[in-house]
């Protein structure tokens, strides 16, 4: 596979060859911190708007079958008619959670208040506003203190509008603190790989004249570092500077596949509607790389905002906006013409979503890990929905898919029917999933609101 | 031989260093100052390439960029760690990641800064622009390296001169070369760390080539880079002798560059950071003002400038002179009346200050927000002023008990606390407090006091000099008494020493020590000390055996 460097993104963008080195002077200095373990990764991908499953009026068209033990061949056969048939490639990496209940509803807008609990297992201020603010810090960044290090921030995707009704709400960077999210894939790229905002053209400039000074700098460091004249103590003060001018060849040396680059390049207009799945593959793209090359170990990506109006295309036909296929009407309120089949599309969507998620998978299975598997094998990679249902837009019963083994934490190739209990015990799962225990050794068991019961999904982690 | 206490310890750690005792080698002027019966004076081990500090780094760029003031781009840099009494440590000195891009940021605006036009280029030059692009770059990298080029490195950086107009189009070329070109000398471990790879041997220690020990003189004394004439006498051969070294060394302590580093000094020996975060409640101390902080500050450097450069004293003066800088705030706390709109000369004749340590600052920082603190005071001048060993606290010291009401002064209830028959009797009853209690006449802020909770103040006490046991009544007599015993001399020798050298003492710094806290006692001037100091067989070179 051909592979991307930031040296071909810029050599696509100036045209000039250049070996360019990765320029740690502009990533955030917390990258370089330690973390609780270096080989774990988290992605949670959030789609809005319900899903077709039991509970509703719809029937089941989501789950398989049965609770307990999933296989590739159960989902390509005994339930190929459900959405998560399109996931069988990865039954045996995959913890299917239904009935998680998001558990502070004040009956407003489900929309606004679903969301900012999902991440964050907390209350919100509610009221009437579409824009109610979380009172907890949400998982993502909780873990991105432990993996990344205390100060760097996760990756907040949005693959949709920038001006909304619901926007992005899914991370919080602490309690009432919404995190902005970035929209572009090409402006995630220029920021990992140390380029700027500045217009293309003057990037490539930057980037030409500090590789020039540091390869003067580093031929020094390396020449006084190998005088004998030096103690140990000098040499050792050397090689920690060398080693910070030396860190952006290393990180440069992990590359996007070209064709990933390219899209990237190429794609304008990332908040508008036809693009909307190409936006969130690469989103994916970048935080698959990202993962593979350290620069981060936490990712979310909303995918609509709140609630979801993209017009998706299904076999070569734009379907009216997903929020009014979800109420079944045309209309983002109660009252509106009845589209026929809507369940039938609200189905192809949620395949559609999945679909978007195996993505995912694809990507990180891609990565072959140190560890000995691949990037999944190490990861945990989320499907959510904020809401349970299109019609009533319950949020008692929002579905969750956890794929990859977390390291071999993560008791997989099953569903779990967690019986509506709160969301919280989902997070502690993934938490712990990623290594991190409370201070005495034993497992997570107490993020989010206090008033929750404790503890995390049943049979979900292996040790 | 006696031993200056703070060294006993120092001798038995770093013993293994193995800092060969014997003569120094004539390969090296010999020292005029030094008694030839006297035990030799020896260099010791340090790192080859000490990093430039915070501090060194801004006054570096402001005489190399020819700017008038300090850029102040240090300011968001990671705070120097060392684990010595100064910041100027250079060998406990990193580069890190983030520090790493503190540099590249700061290098890449201040080649800016010196390239905005012809003027600020020929500034950064040294005051002249060659017209030869060559000559222009020898002499940006023989300012910023503080050494002259090797042809190499000036090929390297004539390459990426020749770069400069296409990284920077719209900038006139030349400019536009220089920048880059700047941007790479500034972030060159040759500029980032103070480089000594001599390795020529001269008897019994390596002599500094001629720019390494213009270097050294340079950072010693200002601060901060050679200045074009030291240059010219290192390069000239002038500085290798007796005669031409001594000549820069009078030049530099006489340049307006010596006061700041002088004032560094004793802001960093006396904890003068520490004034920015003192605050007081208004209705117990109305003569506080955040104003007061910076007053606090330029007190304590005026004094020093008056006493070093002015008076030319030495420490006893400072400890002891009747004098001190007012301003407004200021008049307040020491309750004189007048105008004082700006910085003002003043003298004291009613017994009840003299020297840095009645100043407002130390007796402030040094005390709670509410009470007088004679346990901090006595430490702070017990490390700083007199190099006493005093060990570190135990663990699970109790606070000193509220007080209960009864009439008491602070002073009795802290003798009752620590003093004798207590547990804290070694420390505190015989070192701590005597030393603090001499200051019970100023209060939290520092304001004069005769009484304490309505009782008489009691500033009297006696203290073991050195094993000479001496006693006084309050601060100044304790004043008058330190600078006529040796102790204080040597401890003053002492910071010297480190200061100078930026690194930390070693055992083998103990002779030179010996002999400048000697003169110090003697009454010699601060500058005159500071002549010898840099004179010395000890600064001037390095130890002869590689290090571990």
């Amino acid at each position: 596979m051909s592979h991307w460097s930031r040296r071909r993104f810029l050599q696509g963008l100036g045209g000039v060859t250049l070996a360019l080195p990765f320029f740690e002077s502009l990533l955030p200095r917390s990258a370089w911190a330690a973390g609780a373990n270096k080989q774990r990764f988290l992605m949670v991908v959030r789609s809005g708007n319900g899903i077709v499953q039991q509970g509703s009026e719809d029937g089941e068209r989501f789950w398989p079958r049965a609770i307990g033990a999933i296989t590739p061949t159960m989902l390509r056969t005994t339930d190929a008619d459900r959405a998560t048939s399109v996931l069988a490639d990865y039954a045996d990496r995959l913890l299917m959670v239904k009935n998680v209940k998001l558990p502070f509803a004040r009956n407003s807008c489900g929309h606004a208040e679903a969301i900012p609990q999902v991440l964050t297992a907390s209350d919100h201020t509610g009221g009437t506003s579409n824009d109610p603010l979380a009172k907890g810090r949400s998982v993502d960044w909780f873990l991105s203190d432990a993996l990344n290090g205390v100060g760097a921030a996760p990756l907040n995707f949005m693959a949709g509008p920038t001006n909304t009704y619901i926007g992005a709400n899914l991370s919080w960077s602490a309690p009432l603190t919404r995190a902005a999210a970035d929209h572009s894939p090409k402006a995630v790229l220029m920021r990992l790989t140390g380029v700027s905002s500045a217009p293309p053209e003057v990037q490539l400039l930057v980037a030409q004249r500090r590789k020039s000074v540091n390869d003067l700098v580093r031929g020094q460091l390396q020449d006084l570092r190998g005088r004998p004249q030096l103690s140990s103590h000098d040499r050792q003060r050397l090689e920690q500077h060398l080693a910070a001018v030396r860190d952006m060849e290393v990180s440069m040396s992990c590359d996007l596949a070209s064709d990933q680059a390219a899209d990237i390049n190429a794609l304008t207009g990332p908040e508008n509607n036809d693009v909307r799945p190409q936006v969130v593959h690469q989103f994916m793209d970048l935080a698959a790389w990202a993962f593979n090359c350290q620069l981060n170990h936490v990712a979310t990506l909303q995918v609509g905002h709140g609630n979801d109006g993209t017009q998706y295309v299904i076999n070569g036909t734009k379907l009216p906006s997903f929020h009014w296929i979800s109420h079944r009407i045309n209309s983002d309120g109660s009252d509106g013409e009845p589209i026929a089949n809507a369940v039938e599309l609200h189905h192809q969507i949620d395949m559609l979503q999945l679909g978007f998620f195996k993505y995912l998978l694809d990507r990180l299975d891609g990565y072959a890990s140190p560890s000995g598997g691949t990037l999944l094998d190490d990861a945990v990679a989320v499907y959510t929905n904020d809401l349970g249902s299109g019609p009533p837009h319950d949020a008692s019963n929002t579905p969750w898919i956890l794929a990859g083994r977390g390291g071999g934490t993560l008791k997989t190739g099953q569903v779990v029917d967690h019986q509506k209990k709160p969301v919280n015990q989902v997070l502690n799962t993934l938490i712990n999933a990623m290594g991190v225990r409370k201070s005495d050794g034993s497992q997570t068991d107490d993020y989010g609101d206090a008033s929750l019961a404790k503890g995390v999904v049943a049979n979900s982690l292996s040790a | 031989m006696r031993i200056h206490p703070a060294l006993l310890l120092l001798i038995s750690l770093t013993a293994c260093e193995g800092v060969l005792l014997g003569s120094v080698s004539n390969a090296v002027p010999a020292d005029p100052n030094v008694n030839p019966d006297d035990a030799p004076e020896l260099p010791a081990a340090s790192s080859r390439v000490p990093r430039l500090s915070n501090g060194e780094y801004e006054n570096t760029t402001r005489d190399l960029l020819g700017l008038d003031q300090v850029p102040g781009l240090s300011a968001n840099f990671s705070a120097d760690q060392t684990t010595s009494t100064f910041t100027n440590n250079g060998g406990d000195l990193t580069i890190t990641a983030a520090q790493w891009q503190d540099f590249q940021t700061a290098a890449e605006e201040l080649a800016r800064r010196a390239t905005v036009d012809t003027a600020a280029l020929t500034r950064a030059a040294g005051g002249a622009l060659p017209a030869d692009d060559a000559a222009l770059i020898a002499a940006l990298g023989r300012r910023a390296w503080r050494r002259p080029l090797e042809a190499a490195e000036l090929d390297a950086l004539v390459t990426l001169f020749g770069a400069g107009p296409t990284f920077y189009a719209a900038q006139p070329a030349r400019l536009a070369g220089a920048r880059v070109v700047l941007e790479a000398l500034l972030q060159s471990p040759y500029f980032l760390y103070r480089v000594e790879l001599s390795d020529t041997a001269a008897g019994a220690v390596t002599a500094l080539t001629a720019p390494e020990l213009a270097n050294r003189l340079s950072y010693a004394l200002w601060q901060s880079m050679p200045d074009e004439a030291l240059l010219d006498a290192a390069e000239s051969g002038a500085l290798l002798t007796a005669d031409g070294y001594l000549a820069q060394v009078t030049r530099l302590l006489a340049d307006p560059k010596a006061r700041d580093a002088v004032r560094t000094f004793h802001a960093q020996l006396l904890g003068q950071s520490k004034y920015a975060d003192i605050t007081r409640s208004l209705t117990l101390f109305p003569e506080f003002s955040l104003a007061l902080r910076d007053s606090m500050r330029l007190e304590q450097d005026a004094l020093v400038e008056d006493v070093v450069f002015t008076q030319q004293g030495g420490l006893a003066a400072l400890l002891t002179t009747p004098a001190t800088f007012v301003d407004a705030p200021l008049a307040k706390v020491y309750r004189l009346d007048g105008t004082f709109d700006e910085l003002t000369r003043v003298t004291f004749d009613d017994g009840q200050r003299a020297g840095l340590f009645t100043q407002v600052g130390f007796l402030a920082a040094n005390a709670s927000s509410t009470q007088s603190d004679p346990i901090h005071r006595g430490v702070t001048l017990n490390h700083q002023v007199l190099c006493a060993n005093l060990p570190a606290p135990p663990n699970n010291v109790p606070p000193l008990p509220a007080d209960d009401g009864s009439q008491k002064t602070l002073r009795t209830r802290i003798t009752e606390f620590t003093g004798a028959g207590t547990c804290g009797a070694g420390c505190h009853g015989t070192m701590i407090n005597p030393i603090g209690f001499a200051y019970e006449h100023y209060d939290a802020l520092g304001r004069w006091r005769d009484t304490d909770n309505g009782l008489p103040v009691d500033a009297k006490d006696s203290y073991s000099f050195q094993g000479q046991v001496r006693s006084y009544d309050g601060a100044l007599q304790l004043a008058q008494t330190m600078a006529a015993e040796p102790m204080a001399h040597g401890c003053y020798a002492q910071h010297w020493v480190e200061f100078l050298g930026g690194r930390g003492l070693a055992a083998s710094d103990e002779a030179l020590i010996k002999r400048l806290g000697a003169r110090s006692h003697e009454g010699l001037p601060v500058t005159k000390l500071l002549e010898l100091a840099v004179q010395s067989t000890t600064f001037k070179t390095r130890p002869l055996e590689s290090q571990p």
